[in-house]
C-alpha cells in the first residue's frame, strides 16, 4: 500500500495572529447565514458539504501547532452539518467541530455558516457558502445554474485560490519606509454596558429594500458603507455619549477592506487589510459632514500605494528574522503580553460592509436572504457588519453586551428618513424569550 | 408583527419588540425564522467547577496537612517533598496530557519530567536513610524511563504512520532526549555506562529505523514543524 503524505499549508500573513488571539474568552469568528424559502433537508446538506469542501482544499483542514508557527493540515475525515445551537458564534474548538475550524448548522429554512478567521475572511467565506447552496440546490434537483458566479465542484480547485496573496504583493523595503505608525492607532472611546452572563452575543438584524435604501444613501451622496458607518456613530453618540453628558470621545471605527478590489486576486484565504476611521464626538455632528470624512477617510486609505504600503509592512514583520526564529510558545507569550498593556482601548467597535453578494439569479426563487455577523468582544463590544443579497440589505448588529440601545437609535434614524424596515433579533438578553 | 413604539416591522414570532420590548401587535404580517431558540441547557458563566482550581486547592489542603505531620512526627525526614511531586504529578498528567491537545511528544517529555521529578523527591529523601549516597536515579531511573519511552513511542509511531506521521517528528525529538545519559557519562556526572548506552542505543536504532524506512515522511513532517 502506497504511503499517504498529508498536504499541509503556512497560514497566511494575515491568519499568523488569529490562533495566538484566541483563547477561551474570545474567538474570531464570524457567521454567513443564508434564508432559504423552504426548509433545510440536513442529510441532503450534509452530502452537499461533504462534495463541497473538498473543493476548498485551504478550508479543509486541521489547525497544528508548529515549533515556529502554526500550519494547516489537510483534514483527512468528512465534516457534517449540525442542528444550530441557541449560541451565537459559539468557540470553535477541535472537539466540537469534528477537527474543522468551520462550522456549518441549520435550523429551520436557515443555513449558518461560522468560520474561524485564520482560515478565510468574508469573501472567501461568502465563495464557500455560494458553492454549498450550489451543490445543496443541485442534489435537491432545483434548476440551478452557477453563470460564472460560483466554483462549483466540478471544476478543479485552482492553486491561485489558496495562495497567499500578500506574499505575491509585498514589496521588499527598508524598515524606515515602512508606515509602522499608521498601523498602531490610537486610544478610542469604550463602549459601555454589562456583559452578558454567559456564552453567547446578542444579535438584531435590520432588513431593508436594498433599492430604497441606495436612493436614501444617494440623497446624501453616499456610498452604502459611508452612510451606515455615519449612522452608527451617530447611533453610538445618541444611545452612549450623550445621555451621560460626556466630554469629546474618540469614536474608532475600524473597518475592514477588501485588498481583492485593488489588487486583482482570486484567493479564497485572507486577503484584507483594515482602515481606521476615527472622530471626535460632540453634540454638533451633522450626517452629512460624517459622511463627507468618511468618503475621505476611506479613499485615503484605500489608495493603492496606501495599501501596497501596508502590505508591505505586515509582510516584514513576518519576514523579521528574530520573531520567525522565536519558538511559537514564546511568541504567544509575547503577543498576549503586550496585547495586554498595548492593545487595550485601539477601537471603539467593528463595522465590515460586504457590499452586494452576487448570487446567480437562479437562487433568487431560493434564497431569501443573507446576514453577515462579526463575533463581538469586551475590546469591541459591538460589530456591525452590513450585506445586500438581491433585493434586501440586511444591517446585523452582533454585541457583548445587554443593551440594546444603540440598535434602537440606529433604526430610529432610518424609520425617521422614512424607510420600512423589519427587525429580527436572538433577544439575546431577554430572558424565556422565544 | 408590528412595533406601536419603534414603528418597525418585527421579523420573527416572538411577540416582543427586539429594540424596546414591548409586546408588539399582530398586524398578520408574515414572520420568518432568524435565529434558533433559546433553551435552558446555555452555561452560566462560572458555573462549572473549574478543576484547575478544585485540584489546586485540594493540592493547598494537602501539602499543608503532610508538611505540618511530617514535622510534627519525623522531623528528620523529608517525605513531603514526595507528596508534592506525586500531588504535581497528577495535575500535570489531566491538565497537560488528558485535557491539552499539545503535541504527543510535549506530553511524552512532561510526563518523563514529572517521574524524574518524583523519583528525584524519593531519592533525596530515602538517600541519607540508607547511608549511602548513590546516583540511582540518573544512573539507573532516567535512562530507563527514557528507553521505554522511545520504544513505546516508536512502535506506536511506526503502526500509525499513515494516520499520524507526525509521531515520527514526536519520536525522534524523544530520541534526541535519550542520548542525555550518555552524555552525562562521558561528562562525569553519572558512573554507569550500561544503562545510558543501552538507552542510547536505543533511541539511535529508532532514529536509523525511521531515517532508513521513512525518511521521505520524516523529512516532510520536519519542514512542515520547523518551518519558519
Amino acid at each position: 500500500m502506497a504511503r499517504k503524505f498529508s498536504k499541509w499549508l503556512r497560514l497566511d500573513n494575515s491568519a499568523k495572529i488569529f490562533p495566538m488571539m484566541a483563547n477561551k474568552n474570545q474567538q474570531n469568528l464570524f457567521c454567513l447565514a443564508f434564508r432559504l424559502y423552504e426548509d433545510v433537508e440536513p442529510a441532503v446538506l450534509n452530502e452537499a458539504l461533504v462534495a463541497t469542501v473538498k473543493r476548498f482544499p485551504s478550508i479543509n483542514v486541521k489547525l497544528k501547532k508548529g515549533v515556529f508557527w502554526h500550519y494547516f493540515e489537510e483534514h483527512t475525515g468528512k465534516p457534517r452539518v449540525y442542528e444550530a445551537g441557541p449560541v451565537a458564534l459559539r468557540r470553535i474548538t477541535p472537539n466540537n467541530a469534528g477537527g474543522f475550524y468551520f462550522r456549518i448548522s441549520y435550523f429551520r429554512n436557515n443555513i449558518y455558516g461560522e468560520f474561524f478567521h485564520a482560515l478565510t475572511d468574508g469573501k472567501g467565506a461568502s465563495e464557500f457558502m455560494k458553492s454549498l447552496l450550489f451543490t445543496y440546490f443541485r442534489m435537491l434537483g432545483k434548476d440551478v445554474d452557477g453563470e460564472q458566479l460560483v466554483l462549483t465542484v466540478n471544476s478543479p480547485p485552482n492553486p491561485k485560490e489558496y495562495e497567499d496573496s500578500f506574499q505575491t504583493y509585498y514589496q521588499k523595503k527598508k524598515l524606515s519606509e515602512l508606515p509602522i505608525d499608521s498601523l498602531k492607532g490610537q486610544t478610542a472611546y469604550m463602549i459601555p454596558g454589562a456583559e452578558f452572563d454567559g456564552p453567547g452575543m446578542g444579535e438584531i438584524n435590520v432588513y431593508a429594500d436594498a433599492k430604497a435604501f441606495l436612493s436614501f444613501c444617494r440623497a446624501h451622496k453616499a456610498t452604502v458603507t459611508e452612510m451606515i458607518g455615519a449612522l452608527f456613530i451617530l447611533s453610538l453618540y445618541e444611545a452612549k455619549i450623550k445621555p451621560l453628558n460626556l466630554p469629546p470621545q474618540n469614536i474608532q471605527l475600524f473597518v475592514p477592506i477588501n485588498l481583492r478590489r485593488i489588487f486583482p486576486s482570486e484567493t479564497v484565504r485572507n486577503f484584507s487589510l483594515f482602515s481606521r476611521i476615527g472622530v471626535m464626538s460632540s453634540g454638533d455632528m451633522k450626517m452629512d459632514e460624517l459622511i463627507a470624512h468618511i468618503h475621505e477617510k476611506l479613499a485615503a486609505d484605500t489608495q493603492k500605494d496606501v495599501l501596497s504600503a501596508k502590505i508591505s509592512t505586515t509582510v516584514y514583520a513576518e519576514k523579521f528574522l528574530p520573531l520567525r526564529l522565536t519558538p511559537l510558545f514564546l511568541k504567544k507569550l509575547i503577543f498576549n503580553f503586550s496585547n495586554l498593556f498595548f492593545g487595550k482601548h485601539k477601537k471603539t467597535a467593528t463595522f465590515s460592509s460586504v457590499g452586494i453578494m452576487k448570487l446567480p439569479e437562479s437562487f433568487r426563487p431560493l434564497v431569501r436572504d443573507c446576514y453577515y455577523s462579526i463575533a463581538a468582544n469586551k475590546k469591541s463590544p459591538i460589530t456591525v457588519t452590513a450585506v445586500t443579497t438581491f433585493d434586501t440589505i440586511c444591517i446585523n448588529f452582533t454585541r457583548s453586551i445587554t443593551d440594546t440601545d444603540t440598535e434602537k437609535a440606529f433604526v430610529k434614524y432610518l424609520h425617521d428618513a422614512g424607510l420600512a424596515v423589519r427587525v429580527a433579533s436572538n433577544y439575546w438578553e431577554v430572558e424565556n424569550a422565544l | 408583527m408590528r412595533c406601536k413604539y419603534c414603528g418597525v416591522e418585527i421579523d420573527d414570532d416572538s411577540g416582543i419588540c427586539p429594540l424596546c420590548h414591548e409586546l408588539a401587535v399582530d398586524d398578520g404580517g408574515e414572520t420568518h425564522a432568524n435565529f434558533p431558540p433559546k433553551t435552558d441547557k446555555i452555561k452560566r458563566r462560572g458555573s462549572r467547577v473549574n478543576f484547575h482550581n478544585l485540584y489546586l486547592s485540594i493540592a493547598a489542603i494537602a501539602v499543608g496537612v503532610c508538611v505540618a505531620l511530617n514535622l510534627t512526627l519525623t522531623p528528620d525526614v523529608y517525605w513531603f517533598t514526595i507528596v508534592m511531586a506525586v500531588l504535581a504529578y497528577g495535575y500535570l498528567t489531566v491538565a497537560n496530557t488528558v485535557l491539552s491537545n499539545s503535541s504527543i511528544w510535549i506530553k511524552i517529555f512532561w510526563q518523563i519530567f514529572m517521574i524524574i521529578l518524583i523519583l528525584w523527591a524519593a531519592q533525596s529523601v530515602l538517600n541519607p536513610l540508607f547511608e549511602e549516597r548513590n546516583n540511582w536515579l540518573l544512573d539507573y531511573a532516567v535512562p530507563i524511563i527514557l528507553g521505554i519511552s522511545v520504544v513505546a513511542l516508536g512502535i506506536t509511531a511506526a503502526s500509525l504512520i499513515n494516520k499520524e506521521p507526525s509521531l515520527l517528528v514526536d519520536n525522534l525529538l524523544i530520541s534526541l532526549i535519550g542520548f542525555v545519559p550518555i552524555i552525562l557519562y562521558a561528562t562525569g556526572v553519572i558512573d554507569e555506562v550500561i544503562p545510558a548506552s543501552i538507552c542510547a542505543g536505543l533511541c539511535g536504532l529508532s532514529m536509523i529505523c525511521f531515517v532508513a524506512f521513512a525518511k521521505d515522511e520524516l523529512w516532510a513532517e520536519i519542514v512542515r514543524r520547523f518551518h519558519f
